[in-house]
């Protein structure tokens, strides 16, 4: 039997399983994770009070511009051939940043320690860049795209943090930022040691 | 009669008809092959990258965007695998087993693809080239195969590497330079 007769049985056996789950399924419960997680997040400090004083009026360009991130992230991670929903992720995110520490100003004291925060946030961001990376599997992972996936998953936590965290423009910056970008570069890191299910772009 | 295109024939096999596939796999296994194993110049890896590559057509077929051509899409796939093992082999490369790497008789046997024999019409030229093909850099070995060997544009090369036609343009300017270089020395 030839190389060519072998791999065609093999493939051949393949196209005749049961398809597999389209790509659009995926990208609906990516975006049912991120946005939904971050309503969720932001419905439960609502009800419990948390909030700090009217985010959604004072931090609407922030908080705009993290739902923004987590779309095209989302879509860049999940999506064939998204290069360009990659990038534009990666920009969304950045301004989203700059917004996150110049829409605050000098900020309130907190009792608790800052380092709290950083904890918070990786906490929430976890589970969602796990689920992520397994969401985008059947696609080839390339860094951008595991890049997206960190951005998306990344933003759930910074946008809890411009909910709850009343704290000034210097703490947002040294310990909500970092978190972030580090939540995003360790996804994409864990993307070059998983193995993709199919090599398709 | 009028054979169907490709994208005919995947648009079919997206609708569930097996038969269409197997057309494709006919149509385009060869130089999928002979591609794969210009790249990673292995016989077993190349066999490996190929299943791996109508896997994942069979698997990822519906992320094939309707009005792409499907052979740039199948060699997309392709590229990709043979990176991701080159990778993994440069990273694991020491204390791993010796793979059966092609030999210079692998490259003079009669093509289950392409190679430059033709064009050169001197099987010991062709042979000597494709040596010194396998020591350029990834990268230019990608572009060089697609064009001169495939018969690539560089507009059809670029959709597969993900890059530029006008950088496509320098790395085989680039490759071609240093073959040249090769096999002017190996003669001299």
């Amino acid at each position: 039997m030839t190389t060519l007769e072998r791999v065609r049985a093999r493939a051949l056996e393949a196209a005749a399983e049961p398809p597999a789950r389209p790509w659009r399924v995926d990208l609906f419960l990516a975006w049912s994770l991120t946005i939904g997680f971050s309503l969720a997040v932001g419905l439960v400090t609502g009800v419990l009070g948390a909030w700090s004083s009217g985010p959604l009026l004072v931090h609407a360009s922030p908080v705009l511009l993290l739902l923004l991130a987590q779309l095209t992230g989302a879509y860049g991670a999940i999506a064939p051939a998204a290069r360009r929903a990659q990038l534009a992720s990666l920009v969304i995110a950045g301004a989203g940043m700059a917004a996150l520490v110049s829409s605050r100003g000098a900020g309130m004291e907190s009792a608790s320690p800052e380092w709290l925060c950083s904890l918070s946030h990786l906490g929430l961001v976890a589970g969602p860049c796990a689920a992520l990376l397994l969401l985008q599997r059947r696609a080839h992972l390339t860094v951008l795209r595991t890049l997206s996936a960190g951005v998306a998953a990344g933003s759930i936590g910074a946008l809890a943090g411009e909910l709850v965290c009343g704290r000034g423009s210097l703490h947002v910056a040294l310990f909500h930022l970092p978190v972030w970008i580090a939540a995003a570069a360790f996804t994409a890191l864990l993307g070059r040691v998983l193995r993709s299910a199919t090599y398709a772009p | 009669m009028v054979e169907p295109t490709d994208e005919e024939l995947m648009l079919r096999f997206c609708a569930g008809d097996t038969s269409a596939f197997e057309a494709l796999y006919t149509r385009r296994a060869a130089g999928l092959h002979a591609y794969l194993r210009h790249l990673v110049r292995d016989e077993a890896q190349a066999e490996d990258l190929l299943q791996a590559t109508f896997l994942s057509v069979v698997r990822a077929k519906d992320r094939w965007r309707r009005g792409s051509k499907v052979s740039t899409w199948m060699f997309s796939i392709a590229t990709n695998a043979a990176r991701d093992v080159l990778r993994r082999d440069r990273r694991w490369a020491e204390g791993s087993e010796p793979r059966q790497r092609l030999t210079s008789e692998d490259d003079r046997r009669p093509a289950e693809g392409l190679s430059f024999e033709p064009a050169l019409r001197d099987p010991k030229l062709a042979a000597r080239l494709e040596t010194a093909l396998a020591q350029l850099p990834l990268a230019q070995r990608e572009a060089v195969v697609l064009h001169h060997v495939l018969e690539w544009s560089f507009e059809e090369m670029a959709e597969v590497l993900g890059t530029s036609p006008g950088n496509l343009r320098v790395r085989c300017h680039r490759a071609f330079a240093t073959l040249r270089e090769a096999l002017g020395e190996e003669r001299s």
